[in-house]
């Protein structure tokens, strides 16, 4: 062996060695680079911010939340809702009120009340209170608040307050109805003494001392509703869907007391309360819903398309303008349109047979667009067929005189549209409401919105509710008409089943598509009226005798959707799969 | 002196602990030396290089050069062993001082000569004592298969290979050795040229010599990554002798095995009119009787077209293309072997955009530095294009194929592709017409991946030691994947069925689809992956004690890194650069991660008169992925015995007949990490955002786990008996493997037990344990009848799992527990027949709302109602318990065929369609043909179903039987046929010699399954693919031809 050799040997086996040992243990101690660790988390303010803020993006929110699963809405594909209309939900499709996502969002709200205090405290005031005690306030608001949701679905749910660690039980039973609203209720009150009067900056957008308290005038409304103060027939654990003792009067009062503490923070107004003329209503009511800010906005989330995080328009265009258009109002919402002079729409009215669009509420022109109703600007390829921006869900029959035989046209956003097949509703009408006209599917389907979670008009609306529910008819009366003037209609003076029966119709007008309509028929018990067989319209431009086509539509109602109503469907059925994991659940009546 | 300058140099390192151990034992003395030459020769008298020599009782003493010629220094009378791949092994007596000797080796019909590779090292057939199965090159350039792992199938006892799609650049086979054994990633370990993590998929097959997998406790040296089996994959190297430059040529031709069958528009409208019938008795027929008499005569192009969607959209072949050339060669002190490849596959669409082409090169170099010092560089560079169209709109997903699969279906037969004047016809929605969506119309998607592999390989024969060496290896890969997507509005035509214009043309109207405005994203990904290791090998003789030692250290480092950038409104679509879009909106994101891993292993074997066998393999891992306190590091140990009863004298004596007779056993215990890291801690990471002060985006913070600190791998015990026989002359060879695997501490979610209002989701926790058993034969058999040579070999493969343990839902009725089944089985409501009227569903329990016509599930519970709990859980899965092949090699004179059958069975999948449903999309003709009507009450098939009318049937997820396809199949995956033009006539042209070839892909199956290809997914774990909406798998014919000069 050369002595070069072994040189070379000595140098390459100790590189290799170097190589292999250089690191030693360190070298397998790696850290994820995307993700904070816990400790991390809870001692920088910024971060511990950034957490609430998965807890307010796990609100729920979309353009159909209930509407489809009540009769708000229809659209071409039925899917879930068709269950829901049908009564065919059961255990094993039971899709609807997300119990698993709102308890997920309900432990981040345990784990963020258990972990707050680690935060350093900052005596520094930010709108009157300390960061902490805001965050505090969020949290508490926002655990009362998804409790709040899964209640109005399931009645009675287990209260979790604590998050679970892996070698807990986790096994749980309902707590009653009542335990639930009395929690629910507290929260609100501890959330609105830590929580500022209002935002400013930023923090624009953050809940309120007003939410809190508005969160509180809801469930109490709810609570003393009839359906949580009526027994279910055979059914062993009605305290899990409403009270079984005391006295309702008391909770009435409570609601309307909460309704007024909201009130009586005095920061809060309706949009325009006064219009000038029915116009000027309809102008109100449309920008209330596409302005940024109002002075009735208690708790809201901004969507802004500048910064991606824009509202999908698309579902909710007419097909004619790019969109599916999936919330299409129903005959049975059009027609609970009153006249503008506050009497009642009639398809017996032979003038108001043959023009069902004229005369009503102006909150309609500002809600729905019908057949005819100006929109905006047709894209380039249609301005030729549409000028104007219209509605056009009809049918022309025109004559061809050359082949002696009727030629139909078919209108732009209608099911037979040359333009798009994929998507329609067959309502023949199409939600207005949030929708700016100003934007243009084929421009972005992203746009700006504001959703209002609770606006004031709701609380005026609870208010009434309250008053009506204790007898004092003249102050509900007081508080429908403020909401009536603010959109040009005229006072009511009704009393007795009268007046809850104009309550119930000015509430579902005001509210509609707002995720009011789906609980508010479940808590005044009134499945029946709401679940049937439901119709939309056909619009036929008719062929008159001398061979010219009409220019006023002849507007049919058509079934278009088959429904029913079974009492089971009050409350939600919880799934199969959590019945089988917790053996303490009962499920609800209806169900088994 | 030279310990000290050693230690100075050395950390403490127990591998050269044992390297001073095996320096004082060496034994040592003086002997007469003797020098002996010559030449050693084929029996057609060709010379042979490369043959090993060895010592018999000693070491390794050289091989010849490329003229086959030797020249050994040894001592008097020691016996020479001459032995090489392929041929019998020979031993002569070394005399006398100077004696020439002229070797004959003839061919070699055991097989138990073979070498094979094994973990970090290779052996001899006849001692192997693990699981192992091995396919030449060779073999598996016969098959034209684009992608490589395509052309395993049927080869390997033991591996099954499922081709999910054959979409060109996503069309690699799912790998599955023994199919499944864990409820986690069942992928095996791939190790190419010694290195963990490569890919084989996109190897060029002209590089590859060998593929092997290690099917049990032999895979154990592979520790934490062993535990789904082994492929290793070893390419060519150069061999001594003069440059050999070889040629290939292949021109393919590919075409759907099978494409789902529609109804047609006269069919389409009579469906739609029993619907409307169905769910709007009343309303006037959709389609009249004139309509369909139209659609049927096609007298009314515009207004009443006939559309075959799949037609229109997909060609009848597609061209693929693939070339190779070769140089190897070399002497003593270089060999070389160098490839450069070129491949190109066209999609299957018509003006497609969608087409993959790769180039490669391989350099395979060793050096002989000195006599105890050989060097070896390799180095891999390949560049994969893959190129889409740009993949449909917002809304539709991103993966192009799937837009145009999903858009298929959903298009109806009485709208036109196109027009008579050519333009594009309407989409259904989101611009989605297929015949469009695969044109680069609408843009383009172009992926460009490089991918550089480089190793260098040192061994260093200790020349202090006899029988010792070491060698290191340092390997560096890195991949880098670039990919551009520019999306651009592209238009549709539509007629609103009344404008013609003066001639009484049709007037169309254009609209624009799509995007509203071209948008460009473009990524790049950056991986590189860093192997270190240094192997200590002992490897010596000692009379009739033959000993094999490895100890072995290495290092991995894994390192990736990521970005994207998007920006939209473009203003114009012929410059596609990020700087031409506009400042509003655009976007980027990016993030990396890491991997390390530091392990060390060893193997001790024994062989005793190549005898009794024995073999124990360990692995002591550490991986990044788990808690440093305590958790990083395990052991896993495999042990295998192997007995040559056929080398007793008794047997010799008696039972001659048998040439070989081997039985072997082994148990291991391997792991499996493939599991997210860091699960042992509790991190919080950005999940989404929310606007505030109307325009203010923040991010949100969310917790991404719970943590779970004990996590650690999941452990595979895996037990297997087998035995390897040959007889008849080793004309005969017969081998059977027998295996038990218990899969403990599968991480799996214990959520099915959590009820929902715990909020949480649990951590993965090692708490999942699943057996899987069976057996593997194999046989093959040759002969040969004058010119007339064959061969005929069989494998086949039986697998089946069951989960022993995991988190049960307490609640769940026996015949829907998961436990005690395979993995991954559905649950299923049994149909069992059809509602031919009402008094059939007023005499049964039914959902509620049943109607005539509709499928009837069994009330399994006899609860007298229908729902959930008559689910019941099936006894099938999509992954077959049965594999086989069968392969016949046949040669007479210069022509030559290579048949491989391949099969599977065991498997089921469902079938998944849209529902055709007013508004969406098509029956399959299938579905419809024998359906229930008025008029047919007692039909096979349902009724037409509306859209989310019916409740067996939600859009495209199938939940009951009726849906669910046996998917057994048997397929003549590969043939070739060709013809070696004879020496003579090729060396007249220049040539060495030349062979043509015609070969097939998926040539004939036979199955039961309609509509789609049986092996084709209706599910994929974490992917979005079903069967219905997956580029189909492919026919491929192929003619090519081979030259060597």
């Amino acid at each position: 062996m050369n002595y070069r050799n072994s040189n070379l040997i000595y140098i390459v086996i100790g590189a290799v060695s170097l190589v292999l040992t250089s690191c030693g243990k360190s070298f397998l101690d790696t850290k994820p680079s995307t993700q904070f660790t816990e400790a991390d988390v809870w001692s920088d303010p910024n971060l511990v911010q950034l957490n609430m803020n998965s807890i307010y993006n796990q609100n729920p929110w979309s353009f159909f939340l209930t509407s489809l699963a009540v009769d708000e809405a229809r659209c071409y594909d039925a899917g879930n809702d068709y269950n829901m209309s049908n009564m065919l939900m059961s255990p094993d499709n039971a899709g609807w009120g997300d119990w698993n996502g709102r308890y997920s969002a309900i432990r981040d709200c345990n784990i963020f009340l258990e972990n707050i205090d680690k935060l350093p405290d900052d005596p520094a005031l930010i709108d009157g209170v300390t960061l902490k005690d805001r965050l505090k306030g969020e949290a508490t608001f926002f655990r009362a608040w998804y409790y709040q949701l899964l209640i109005s679905y399931f009645g009675g749910v287990p209260l979790v307050t604590k998050s679970y660690k892996l070698s807990d039980d986790f096994s749980a039973a309902r707590n009653s109805y009542a335990e639930c609203v009395q929690f629910i209720s507290g929260e609100c009150d501890k959330a609105a003494a830590l929580l500022p009067l209002a935002n400013t900056g930023v923090n624009k957008g953050r809940v309120t001392k007003g939410a809190a308290l508005a969160l509180k005038s809801r469930v109490l409304l709810y609570a003393a509703s009839d359906l949580h103060n009526t027994t279910f027939p055979g059914f062993s654990n009605p305290e899990l869907l409403g009270y079984v003792d005391g006295d309702r009067k008391q909770r009435w009062q409570a609601a309307k007391a909460a309704a007024k503490a909201v009130i009586d923070l005095g920061i809060y107004g309706l949009y325009q309360p006064s219009p000038a003329s029915t116009e000027e209503a309809v102008q109100n009511y449309e920008d209330l819903f596409i302005s940024k800010n109002s002075i009735e906005d208690i708790f809201i989330r901004y969507y802004n398309a500048s910064v991606n995080q824009g509202v999908d328009y698309w579902q909710v265009f007419p097909n004619g303008y790019g969109g599916i258009e999936t919330n299409g109002a129903p005959s049975e919402l059009v027609d609970a349109y009153e006249m503008s002079d506050g009497t009642k729409f009639s398809r017996t009215n032979p003038a108001q047979n043959l023009e069902p669009y004229k005369n009503r509420d102006p909150r309609f022109y500002a809600s729905i667009l019908y057949e005819g109703a100006k929109f905006r600007s047709r894209p380039s390829n249609l301005l030729a067929a549409d000028p104007v921006g219209v509605l056009q869900v009809g049918t022309w029959e025109k004559w061809d005189a050359t082949a002696n035989k009727i030629v139909y046209t078919y209108g732009l956003d209608s099911r037979n549209s040359v333009v798009y097949g994929g998507g329609y509703n067959n309502t023949g009408t199409c939600m207005l409401k949030f929708i700016n006209r100003k934007t243009d599917m084929y421009v972005n389907h992203q746009d700006d919105l504001t959703w209002r979670f609770i606006r004031y008009s709701e609380i005026i609306l609870n208010y009434a509710e309250a008053c009506i529910g204790l007898g004092e008819e003249a102050e509900a009366r007081t508080y429908i008409n403020m909401i009536r003037k603010k959109a040009a209609m005229p006072d009511i003076v009704d009393a007795g089943a009268a007046l809850s029966a104009r309550y119930r119709n000015e509430r579902r007008i005001e509210l509609v598509y707002e995720n009011h309509r789906f609980f508010d028929v479940r808590r005044w018990m009134i499945g029946p009226e709401a679940y049937h067989p439901m119709h939309g319209v056909n619009v036929v431009y008719k062929l008159n005798p001398d061979h010219t086509t009409a220019t006023i539509p002849t507007v049919t109602p058509v079934e278009i959707t088959s429904g029913k109503w079974d009492n089971k469907a009050y409350f939600l059925p919880i799934a199969r799969s959590e019945m089988n994991k917790n053996d303490k659940l009962v499920q609800n009546p209806g169900y088994n | 002196m030279l310990n000290k300058q050693f230690d100075s140099l050395l950390p403490i390192k127990a591998s050269f602990l044992l390297l001073f151990f095996l320096s004082i034992s060496q034994i040592s003395f003086a002997q007469q030396k003797i020098t002996v030459s010559g030449n050693v020769v084929s029996d057609s008298s060709q010379p042979l290089s490369n043959v090993s020599i060895r010592i018999k009782g000693g070491t390794a003493g050289g091989t010849t050069d490329e003229n086959g010629s030797f020249k050994i220094s040894v001592a008097k009378s020691a016996v020479l062993l001459f032995s090489s791949i392929g041929y019998e092994e020979k031993q002569v007596t070394a005399t006398k001082d100077g004696e020439v000797l002229t070797v004959m080796l003839t061919p070699s019909n055991a097989r138990l000569n073979d070498i094979v590779v094994v973990g970090y090292g290779t052996r001899k057939k006849e001692t192997l004592t693990g699981s192992i199965a091995s396919v030449k090159g060779s073999d598996l350039v016969k098959s034209p298969a684009g992608n490589f792992s395509n052309s395993l199938a049927g080869r390997l006892p033991g591996l099954v290979a499922i081709t999910r799609t054959g979409e060109p650049g996503n069309d690699g086979s799912t790998l599955r050795i023994r199919g499944a054994n864990t409820l986690g990633d069942n992928s095996p370990l791939v190790v190419v040229d010694g290195i963990a993590g490569r890919s084989l998929e996109r190897l060029d097959p002209a590089t590859i010599e060998s593929v092997t997998i290690l099917k049990d406790a032999s895979a154990a040296i592979y520790g934490s990554q062993a535990a789904n089996g082994v492929i290793l994959v070893t390419t060519k190297r150069g061999a001594s002798g003069k440059p050999t430059i070889q040629f290939s040529l292949n021109q393919g031709w590919n075409t759907p095995t099978v494409l789902p069958k529609m109804a047609d528009a006269p069919l389409y409208a009579q469906l739609q009119n029993e619907i409307s019938a169905a769910y709007h008795p009343g309303d006037p027929l959709p389609y009249s009787a004139e309509d369909i008499q139209k659609y049927k005569d096609g007298s009314d192009p515009w207004g009443h077209p006939n559309t075959d969607w799949f037609k229109e959209t997909i060609k009848k072949n597609s061209p693929q293309r693939y070339g190779n050339l070769t140089l190897s060669g070399g002497a003593e002190a270089i060999k070389y072997f160098i490839s450069l490849g070129s491949n190109f596959t066209d999609g299957i669409f018509r003006d497609g955009a969608t087409n993959y082409s790769q180039t490669n090169f391989q350099s395979n170099i060793d050096a002989k530095v000195t006599n105890s010092i050989r060097l070896s560089f390799d180095v891999v560079g390949r560049q994969e294009n893959r190129n889409y169209s740009g993949g449909g709109a917002n809304g539709g997903s991103a993966d192009q194929a799937q837009n145009v699969f999903w858009a298929l279906n959903r298009s109806f037969p009485t709208w036109p592709a196109r027009w008579p004047n050519g333009l594009p016809g309407p989409d259904i929605e989101y611009g989605a017409n297929p015949v469009v969506l695969v044109t680069d119309a609408t843009g383009y998607t172009k992926s460009r991946s490089y991918i550089f592999q480089s190793n260098v390989r040192l061994v260093i024969t200790i020349p202090w030691v006899k029988g010792l060496s070491l060698t290191g290896n340092a390997a560096m890969d890195r991949t880098i994947v670039s990919t551009k997507q520019f999306r651009k509005p592209w238009f549709l035509y539509t007629w609103d069925k009344t404008s013609v214009d003066a001639n009484g043309t049709p007037v169309l109207v254009a609209s624009k689809k799509g995007n509203t405005d071209p948008r460009l994203q473009q990524w790049m990904d950056n991986n590189s992956n860093v192997t270190l290791n240094a192997l200590l090998n002992y490897d010596r003789v000692f009379d009739k004690h033959d000993i094999k030692a490895l100890f072995a250290a290495e290092r991995i480092a894994g390192d990736n890194m990521n970005f994207w950038a998007f920006r939209r409104n473009y203003t114009s679509d012929i410059l596609d650069e990020l700087d031409l879009g506009s400042n509003e909106l655009k976007d980027n994101g990016g993030s990396s991660g890491v991997a390390r891993r530091l392990d060390y292993f060893g193997r001790l074997s024994y062989a005793y008169d190549a005898k009794y066998l024995a073999e124990f393999v360990w692995r002591y891992d550490g991986s990044y992925i788990f808690d440093p306190a305590g958790k990083q590091f395990g052991f896993f140990p495999g042990i295998s015995l192997g007995y040559r009863i056929s080398n007793e004298r008794f047997w010799k004596d008696h039972i001659s007949f048998i040439n070989e007779m081997k039985i072997r056993g082994s148990w291991g215990k391997t792991g499996n990490d493939r599991i997210g890291p860091y699960q042992y801690l509790t991190t919080y990471g950005y999940n989404g955002g929310y606007v505030f002060n109307e325009n203010v985006p923040q991010q949100a913070l969310k917790a991404l786990r719970i943590p779970n600190a004990g996590v650690t791998w999941e452990i595979a015990n895996q037990s297997n008996i087998g035995a390897d026989v040959e007889l008849l002359n080793n004309k005969l060879a017969v081998s059977a493997d027998y295996f038990y695997n218990l899969r403990t501490n599968i991480l799996a979610y214990r959520n099915a037990s959590v009820p929902g209002s715990a909020g949480l989701s649990l951590p993965q926790e090692n708490i999942g344990e699943v057996v899987n058993k069976g057996f593997e034969l194999q046989a093959s058999y040759r002969g040969k009848a004058g010119d007339f040579k064959y061969q005929v070999s069989a494998n086949g493969a039986w697998a089946k799992n069951h989960i022993r343990f995991w988190d049960e839902t307490p609640g769940v009725p026996d015949y829907q527990r998961s436990t005690g089944n395979q993995m991954n089985a559905r649950l299923y409501y049994q149909a069992i027949g059809v509602f031919a009227d009402q008094a059939a569903i007023d005499k049964y329990p039914h959902w509620t709302g049943a109607r005539p016509g509709d499928i009837i599930f069994k009330d399994v519970n006899n609860d007298g109602q229908i729902d959930g709990q008559d689910q019941v859980r099936s006894r099938k899965t999509t992954i077959p318990t049965f594999t086989g092949g069968i392969s016949i090699d046949l040669q007479y004179k210069n022509f030559y065929a290579n048949v491989l059958f391949q099969g599977a069975a065991g498997a089921e999948r469902s079938y998944r369609t849209f529902s055709g449903g007013p508004g969406v999309g098509n029956f399959m003709y299938n579905l419809v043909k024998d359906r229930w009507t008025l008029e047919n009450p007692s039909a096979v098939n349902p009724r037409v179903w509306e859209r989310g009318g019916a409740y067996w049937m939600t859009d495209g997820e199938p939940n009951n039987t009726y849906f669910v396809r046996n998917s057994d199949y048997l397929r003549l995956k590969n043939f070739e046929v060709g013809y070696n033009l004879s020496s003579g006539i090729a060396q007249k042209i220049g040539i060495q010699s030349l062979r043509i070839y015609v070969s097939a892909l998926n040539f004939l199956t036979f199955t039961k399954m309609k509509d789609f290809d049986p092996e084709s997914p209706d599910d994929a774990p974490g992917s979005i693919w079903v069967n219905s909406e997956v580029y189909p798998l492919n026919k491929t014919t192929n003619i090519g031809l081979t030259a060597t000069f």
